[in-house]
């Protein structure tokens, strides 16, 4: 059940059970208060008939030949009088004179013919004076009574439910709009949610929404640009291969070993391109290095020099020796080749590594060995843009698969990966790794 | 035909040079979108094949800028982005054909050809003039219904005189399409294959107009009508 259902069923239960109760106890008072009005008239009438008794006696005399007092008595008060003795002095025409005689002094209730009354009988100086009423009578009032109470009280009461029912709605208006906007959005939508003008209680829920789906957003963007480098990656080797394998299948002779010898050189990037992913892998996994507790900076260094072909293009500047990283071997070597390579790739001339320690690098651990890969662009660098695939300006956030993998040791050991052009007209990229704690 | 190839991986760009080259093209090669703005600005190709990833920025951007500039050059994408909004993005921007990698060589060269044929204003593979029947996806080319052979370069020159439809090209015209970025070329190596092309073909092939170029010249109507002829 809806909220605003739920709203509108427990209110208005309430308005009815509250508006019944009230309208209950009102008709119960006002019911009493009306018999006791009637009570009060027949009372007075009775006391009324005993002062004009009182102050004309002589009309008990004339009474022998002719007791009627009113004709033709219909509606209203009857009345009797009677003499001490029980002869009917007085009577109006439609009362029953032996029922009535036969009434105690006070109030009583009596049924006389097919018709209940109500009496009250006054004992004045020995004469009975006894006033009625037709209960019939007195309950036609009462349904008048009812019928004038009810009408307005109705109205009231619905009226109070229409309104219970504008207020519920315009009320939950704008979680409704919510309800809406998300019940009709399609699940791969990351707009923000709009519901125009959201009230107080509301705006937190979808101000924390529009945040999480702008955090979505982002990720799904990086994951697809992650996923389309690497598709990037994988597909351009793949493409080399597949081509070179191609052109070797229909020619012979040297321009066959030509295609055959690129297409092993495709080979031989696929298998990196591999590589690379699969320790991607391992490093968002988590669980690989974790018994490397550190390296040297030389053992770096040299690990590095031993992998890379083109080593006469790199001028290695080293100013630690014998600092330790608080990196395993293979990931600090595997961050700094990948830095290398791509400072290479995309240099016309060498790529220069200076190796300094800094005492305040902006680092958890503030004594950091920082690795400066520094290249001098190239004619192809030298456009306002830079290779979308490997470097976007100074934010390193949507590399290849290489800077991604510096990107996620630099992450997962507490170091910092920063570019920044610089005056060759390349970029410097600084990778700084925490040194070794020691106590 | 000539093919401009602006791809900056240089194992994929020599693969389809060698591959592309089996199939009669006469391909040149640059690495950036400039490098291809340049070319573009100082010959004539018959098509692009345009690399999406370049180096001095995207090839859509590259791509549209041709387009806002007038150029109508037939551009074939061949890239790795594989997404259906790439593939959009890349046909909206103006490219005519968009494959991916990592592709069948006789595909592309296919596509290649039908690009060039289409902008030509044909429909048929076939290209016939007089008694001279060509046919550019396979380098085949036929007199009086006996095959003849033709190298690279003289394919490349029959197929643009050709295409133009008895149009007088100019000389510069010519070598764009045979030699494209080649600045060392000779003097007279045009003149070399148009004697060749002459010489196999029937010497009213090639009608010289002094001054203005070349242009082809009438032959005899072949035997009988072939299917798909467009002249």
């Amino acid at each position: 059940m809806s909220l605003r259902r739920r709203l509108l069923w427990s209110l208005g239960l309430s308005f009815i059970l509250l508006w019944l109760s009230v309208g209950l106890l009102m008709y119960l008072h006002l019911n009493q208060q009306v018999s006791k009005t009637l009570d009060q008239r027949l009372a007075s009438s009775a006391t009324m008939v005993a002062g004009l008794i009182a102050r004309q006696p002589e009309m008990l005399l004339a009474t022998s030949e002719n007791p009627l007092l009113l004709e033709p008595e219909g509606e209203g008060v009857a009345c009797q009088i009677r003499a001490p003795s029980g002869e009917v002095l007085l009577q109006t025409s439609g009362a029953r004179g032996a029922s009535l005689s036969e009434s105690p002094p006070g109030f009583s209730t009596r049924s006389i013919g097919e018709e209940k009354w109500r009496l009250y009988t006054l004992n004045q100086d020995g004469v009975f004076i006894t006033t009625a009423d037709r209960m019939s009578e007195r309950a036609m009032l009462e349904n008048g009574i009812i019928l004038v109470m009810v009408v307005p009280f109705s109205l009231a009461l619905f009226g109070s439910l229409v309104v219970l029912w504008w207020g519920v709605r315009g009320g939950l208006r704008p979680l409704q709009r919510l309800h809406d906007e998300l019940r009709q959005r399609d699940p791969t939508n990351l707009e923000p949610v709009r519901i125009g003008e959201a009230p107080s209680e509301l705006a937190p829920v979808v101000d924390t929404l529009n945040g999480l789906l702008a955090r979505v957003g982002r990720t799904v963007a990086r994951e697809q640009r992650f996923a389309s480098d690497a598709a990037h990656e994988f597909r351009t080797p793949l493409t080399g291969i597949k081509t070179h394998l191609q052109v070797a299948r229909r020619v012979t002779g040297d321009k066959q070993q030509l295609a055959l010898t690129n297409a092993e050189k495709g080979v031989v990037r696929l298998q990196r391109v591999t590589e690379q992913l699969l320790m991607l892998a391992r490093l968002e996994q988590g669980s690989a290095w974790q018994e490397e507790k550190g390296s040297s900076v030389n053992d770096i260094i040299e690990t590095v020099l031993a992998d890379m072909p083109e080593q006469g293009r790199m001028l290695i500047e080293n100013c630690v020796d014998g600092e330790r990283v608080a990196v395993p071997l293979t990931l600090a070597a595997v961050a700094l080749r990948n830095l290398i390579e791509n400072a290479l790739k995309y240099s016309a001339n060498d790529c220069i590594v200076k190796v300094n320690q800094e005492a305040n690098a902006g680092l958890e651990n503030t004594v950091a060995v920082c690795f400066l890969v520094r290249d001098s662009g190239g004619p192809e660098r030298s456009d306002a843009r830079w290779p979308q695939n490997e470097t976007e300006a100074s934010a390193p956030a949507s590399h290849g698969l290489g800077l991604k993998i510096v990107e996620t040791i630099t992450t997962q050991y507490g170091g910092s990966l920063v570019a920044v052009d610089n005056d060759a007209g390349g970029m410097d990229w600084l990778l700084r790794l925490p040194l070794v704690h020691t106590p | 035909m000539h093919v401009l190839l602006v791809e900056d991986d240089d194992l994929v760009a020599s693969g389809l040079e060698a591959g592309l080259e089996l199939h009669h093209c006469l391909v040149d090669r640059v690495r950036t979108g400039r490098e291809a703005t340049a070319a573009l600005a100082s010959f004539a190709s018959d098509v692009v094949i345009l690399d999406l990833g370049l180096p001095d920025g995207d090839g859509l951007d590259v791509l549209s800028h041709w387009r806002r500039q007038g150029m109508d050059i037939p551009v074939l994408i061949l890239t790795a982005r594989d997404a259906v909004q790439e593939r959009i993005r890349g046909l909206e921007a103006g490219a005519d054909d968009y494959v991916l990698k990592p592709f069948e060589l006789d595909e592309l060269g296919a596509r290649l050809h039908a690009l060039v044929r289409r902008a030509a204003g044909r429909s048929a593979p076939e290209i016939c003039h007089g008694d001279v029947r060509m046919r550019p996806s396979t380098g085949e080319v036929f007199r009086g219904g006996q095959p003849v052979a033709l190298s690279r370069r003289e394919l490349a020159l029959l197929e643009k005189l050709l295409n133009a439809r008895g149009a007088v090209l100019s000389e510069d015209q010519l070598k764009d399409s045979l030699y494209g970025m080649d600045a060392g070329v000779e003097s007279n190596a045009l003149n070399v294959h148009i004697y060749h092309l002459r010489r196999k073909l029937g010497k009213n092939l090639i009608l010289t107009e002094r001054g203005l170029g070349y242009r082809l010249g009438d032959l005899p109507a072949p035997p009988s009508s072939q299917p798909g002829a467009s002249k």
